[in-house]
C-alpha cells in the first residue's frame, strides 16, 4: 500500500487581471538602432505647419560664433554615458515615451467601494492621473506630433538662416559620435523635440514632471556630448519648443476635449435617441457611465465637418445584415481558431497599453527609421499620423454615441469574448476606424508600403469580430470612415511643400 | 520510491476554485470575473527501474471559466510533466529510515492554449525542475518528508507579439504521513516563492507575473479492492500573490500495475 504514495503535481496557476494598477518602469533604455538619417531635409524650412504658422523668435541665444560653447563639448565627450541611447532620433524616442506614459496612464478610474465592500456607484478619477483612454490618447498623441512637427518646420527656418556649424565641424578635434549627415546646429532639434513634448507630457500629467525633466536632461546632454550641439543651441531649441507646446496647449483648452465626458449632459440626451437596432448597455458590474460619450464633438484637425464621415445608421434588428452578422458572432464563438484567437490579442491593444493610435505610431515610427527620415520628415509622417487618429477618434466616437449601438453580447449574452469589452456602443468600430486611417496616410508616405499597411488594418478590424467585440458591419463601416478620415488628412499633406 | 518493477497509475478529478485573488499581496475581488473556477483530470503514472530510481509522468486536462462577465471558458490539455526521481542514500537509523532523494523535471505546454489571459489554464511555459528530498520513515506507519526545489522557467511568446520571461521559482514543501496496508494519509505544506516578475495589472502580461503562494492540504488514501484504491485530497490557500487563494478538490483512482522485472543491477 504504500507504494501508492505519490504526488500530484497539477496545480493551477490560473493569474487574472482587471484591477487597476499602473506598472513600474515608464521608460526603458530603448532597445532599438541608431537613428541613420540619410538627408538633411533643408527645404523643410520651407514646409508648412499644421497649426503653429508662425512663433516669436526673440530672445533666442546668438548663434553667430561657432567657436563659442565648445569647451563644454569637450567636457561632455569624455564622460557622458547616454549618447547611444538619443542616438535612435529625438522624434522616434519621445514618440515612444509618449506611448509608455499612455501606457501607463490607461487605466480606468477605480470603482469606490464603502467600507462592508459594496460598490457605492462613484468612480475615482485622479486629477494627476487621467485616464488615457483610446480618444485621450489619439488627442494626446496629435497634440504631441503636431508640435513636434511644427516646432521643426521652424528650427529648420532658424538653422539654415543662421547656418551655424555643428562642434565637430567648427572643431575638428570633436568627435561627432551620432550617426548621420551633418547638420546646422542651432537650434537643437533634439531639445526643440524633447522640450515641446514634455511640456504637453507634463501638462497632462503634472506628477511626470519630474521624470520626464531628468529624461530631458540626459537627452540634450548627450547631444552637446555627441558632438552635435552646443548649450546654446540647446537654449534655442528649448525655447523654440516650449513656444509651439504653448500654442498647442492653447489650442487644446478650446478644442471641446473638456465637455466630452458631461454625463449629466449624456443622461438628458441618450433617452432622445431613437433606435430601430439593439440599444447599448454598459454591462459592467457596477455600471459605469459610458466613456466620452461627447468626444465627438471634439475638434478635428483635418475634416472639416465630422458629420460629413458619418456613415449613418447601423442596420436594424429586421435588416439580413443584421442576422447574419450575430450567425457570424456565433458561428466564432463556437468555432473560433487558434489563429484568430490570436489576432484578436495583437491587435487588442485594451487597457494599460499605448491604445490602438498607439500601435499604429510605433508601426510608424518603425518605418521611418528604416526608412532614415530626418527628424522633420520623421515628424511629418507622425504628425499627420497621429492627426489621423485623432480625427478617427473624434468621427468614431460621433457615430457611437448618435446611434448607441448595442455590443454583440448585449444581443445575445451567451456570447463570450477573448477581449476586454469597452464600455461604449459598438457602431462604428474603433479599431477598424483608427487603422484605415492609419493605413491610408502611412500608404501616402510609403506607397511601396501600401499592400502592408492595408492588410494589416483589415486584419486589426477583423480582429474585433474575432474577439467578439463588433459586428461585422461595425469594422466594414469603420473602415470605411476611417478611409475617409484618412483621406482628409492626405489632402492636407500633399498641400503643405513637402511632397 | 516505487521499488524495481512497481508501478502505478493513476487518473484523478479536481476543481479549484476562487473568487478572491491577489494583486501582487494585495487581497482583491473583480464582480466582472466573478468565481473563477478550474475544473480537470490528471492521468499520472510511475514505475520504479530500480530500487532506487523512478520514472513518472504526468498528464493534466483543464478547464478554466468564470462565472461573470463575458470571458470565454479556456480548455484543454495543460503541460505534461515527466520526472526522474532517485533515491542515492537511504540510510538504517536503527528501525527507522531515512532516504535523501533527488528529482529532476521537466515540463512543457501539450497543447497551444492561450497564457495571456485573465481567465486561462497555464503560461505555455517550458520549465525544469530540480528538487532533494529529506524523507525519514518510521516503523510505526509515519513518514515525514521535507523538499526544496528551484523551478528554472523559459520565456513565454504571448499573442500580442512579443516574448516575456516567466519568472522562476523557489519551492519549499513538508508532509507528515501515516499509512497502513489499507489507508494512507498526509497533511502537507507547500510555499512558493517567485524569484522575479511583475505585479498583476493593466497591460501586465499574465505569464511575467511575480506568482507565489502557501498552501496546505490533505491527502487520503484508501484501498478498496485488488489492485485499486481511491484517493482524495483538499488544500486552501493560506497566502497568496498573484494569484487567487483557491480552495481545491481532488478524486482519483490509483490502480497499481501488473509487475515487471526492472532494471537489475
Amino acid at each position: 500500500m504504500r507504494q501508492l504514495r505519490y504526488t500530484l503535481n497539477t496545480s493551477v496557476f490560473v493569474a487574472l487581471c482587471l484591477v487597476l494598477t499602473a506598472c513600474d518602469g515608464l521608460i526603458d533604455t530603448p532597445a532599438v538602432p541608431e537613428l541613420n538619417v540619410t538627408s538633411a531635409d533643408s527645404a523643410a524650412a520651407l514646409w508648412q505647419p499644421i497649426y503653429v504658422d508662425s512663433i516669436d523668435v526673440t530672445g533666442l541665444p546668438d548663434p553667430s560664433d561657432p567657436q563659442e560653447g565648445l569647451d563644454e563639448v569637450r567636457t561632455l565627450a569624455g564622460s557622458n554615458t547616454s549618447i547611444r541611447t538619443w542616438n535612435v532620433g529625438a522624434v522616434q524616442a519621445w514618440t515612444e515615451i509618449t506611448c509608455k506614459m499612455v501606457a501607463k496612464y490607461n487605466v480606468a478610474p477605480f470603482a469606490e467601494r464603502a467600507p462592508d465592500g459594496r460598490y457605492t456607484g462613484r468612480f475615482l478619477p485622479d486629477p494627476q492621473k487621467p485616464f488615457t483612454s483610446p480618444p485621450f490618447a489619439a488627442r494626446l498623441y496629435a497634440m504631441i506630433s503636431v508640435a513636434q512637427y511644427d516646432a521643426l518646420i521652424h528650427t529648420w527656418r532658424l538653422k539654415y538662416t543662421a547656418n551655424r556649424p555643428e562642434p565637430a565641424t567648427a572643431d575638428a578635434s570633436i568627435r561627432r559620435a551620432a550617426p548621420g549627415v551633418a547638420m546646422p546646429s542651432w537650434p537643437n532639434a533634439d531639445a526643440v523635440v524633447a522640450r515641446a513634448t514634455v511640456e504637453i507630457l507634463a501638462t497632462l500629467y503634472p506628477g511626470e514632471r519630474a521624470t520626464l525633466e531628468s529624461l530631458y536632461k540626459e537627452a540634450v546632454d548627450s547631444r552637446i556630448a555627441a558632438g552635435i550641439a552646443r548649450r546654446s543651441d540647446v537654449i534655442a531649441g528649448d525655447s523654440i519648443g516650449k513656444r509651439v507646446a504653448l500654442r498647442v496647449l492653447q489650442r487644446a483648452q478650446t478644442d471641446k476635449f473638456s465637455a466630452a465626458d458631461d454625463q449629466p449632459r449624456w443622461r438628458r440626451v441618450e433617452p432622445t435617441i431613437v433606435t430601430t437596432w439593439p440599444r447599448w448597455a454598459c454591462e459592467e458590474n457596477p455600471l459605469r457611465p459610458p466613456m466620452l460619450p461627447f468626444f465627438g464633438e471634439v475638434l478635428p484637425w483635418h475634416v472639416a465637418d465630422i458629420s460629413k464621415v458619418d456613415p449613418g445608421p447601423p442596420p436594424s434588428e429586421s435588416d439580413p445584415i443584421f442576422k447574419r452578422d450575430l450567425d457570424e458572432m456565433r458561428s466564432i464563438n463556437d468555432n473560433r481558431t487558434r489563429e484568430q484567437v490570436r489576432i484578436a490579442a495583437f491587435w487588442e491593444d485594451g487597457a494599460g497599453t499605448a491604445t490602438p493610435p498607439g500601435h499604429w505610431m510605433r508601426i510608424a515610427v518603425e518605418q521611418t527609421r528604416s526608412s532614415g527620415l530626418s527628424p522633420v520628415r520623421s515628424a511629418r509622417v507622425l504628425a499627420y499620423l497621429a492627426t489621423s487618429q485623432h480625427d478617427a477618434a473624434v468621427a468614431a466616437w460621433h457615430t457611437k454615441y448618435r446611434y448607441i449601438t448595442a455590443r454583440p453580447c448585449t444581443v445575445d449574452p451567451s456570447l463570450r469574448m477573448s477581449a476586454g469589452l469597452p464600455n461604449f456602443p459598438g457602431y462604428t468600430s474603433g479599431h477598424s476606424t483608427f487603422s484605415s486611417a492609419a493605413a491610408e496616410v502611412l500608404s501616402h508616405f510609403f506607397p511601396t508600403q501600401r499592400a502592408s499597411y492595408m492588410a494589416m488594418a483589415d486584419e486589426a478590424a477583423e480582429s474585433r469580430i474575432y474577439s467578439r467585440i463588433h459586428m461585422r458591419i461595425d469594422c466594414e463601416v469603420g473602415k470605411q470612415q476611417g478611409q475617409a478620415v484618412g483621406v482628409a488628412a492626405v489632402q492636407r499633406a500633399q498641400g503643405d511643400a513637402a511632397e | 520510491m516505487q521499488g524495481a518493477g512497481n508501478s502505478v497509475a493513476a487518473v484523478s478529478a479536481f476543481q479549484e476554485s476562487y473568487s478572491y485573488y491577489a494583486v501582487g499581496e494585495r487581497p482583491t475581488d473583480n464582480t466582472g470575473l466573478g468565481v473563477i473556477t478550474a475544473r480537470g483530470a490528471t492521468l499520472y503514472a510511475a514505475s520504479g527501474v530500480t530500487d532506487f530510481l523512478d520514472v513518472i509522468v504526468n498528464v493534466p486536462w483543464i478547464s478554466t471559466g468564470s462565472d461573470a462577465g463575458f470571458w470565454e471558458t479556456q480548455t484543454g490539455l495543460q503541460d505534461v510533466s515527466a520526472a526522474l526521481r532517485l533515491r542515492p542514500l537511504s540510510l538504517a537509523l536503527g528501525s527507522q529510515r531515512l532516504d535523501v532523494v533527488v528529482a529532476g523535471v521537466y515540463s512543457t505546454p501539450m497543447s497551444d492554449y492561450v497564457p495571456d489571459l485573465p481567465v486561462t489554464i497555464g503560461h505555455q511555459v517550458t520549465a525544469v525542475e530540480g528538487r532533494v528530498l529529506l524523507h525519514y520513515v518510521t516503523t510505526s506507519g509515519w513518514s515525514f518528508t521535507g523538499q526544496g526545489g528551484y523551478l528554472g522557467r523559459g520565456t513565454v511568446t504571448v499573442d500580442r507579439g512579443f516574448d516575456v520571461d516567466a519568472p522562476d521559482q523557489v519551492e519549499f514543501w513538508t508532509k507528515a504521513a501515516w499509512g497502513d496496508s489499507d489507508w494512507y494519509g498526509d497533511v502537507w505544506l507547500q510555499h512558493v516563492v517567485p524569484q522575479s516578475g511583475t505585479n498583476i495589472g493593466p497591460g501586465v502580461p499574465f505569464p511575467s507575473n511575480a506568482q507565489g503562494f502557501t498552501r496546505i492540504g490533505a491527502t487520503v488514501v484508501r484501498h478498496v479492492f485488488a489492485d485499486w484504491s481511491v484517493v482524495a485530497g483538499l488544500a486552501g490557500t493560506l497566502d497568496a500573490r498573484n494569484v487567487g487563494y483557491a480552495t481545491r478538490f481532488n478524486i482519483g483512482f490509483v490502480h497499481r500495475l501488473p509487475s515487471w522485472s526492472g532494471v537489475q543491477l
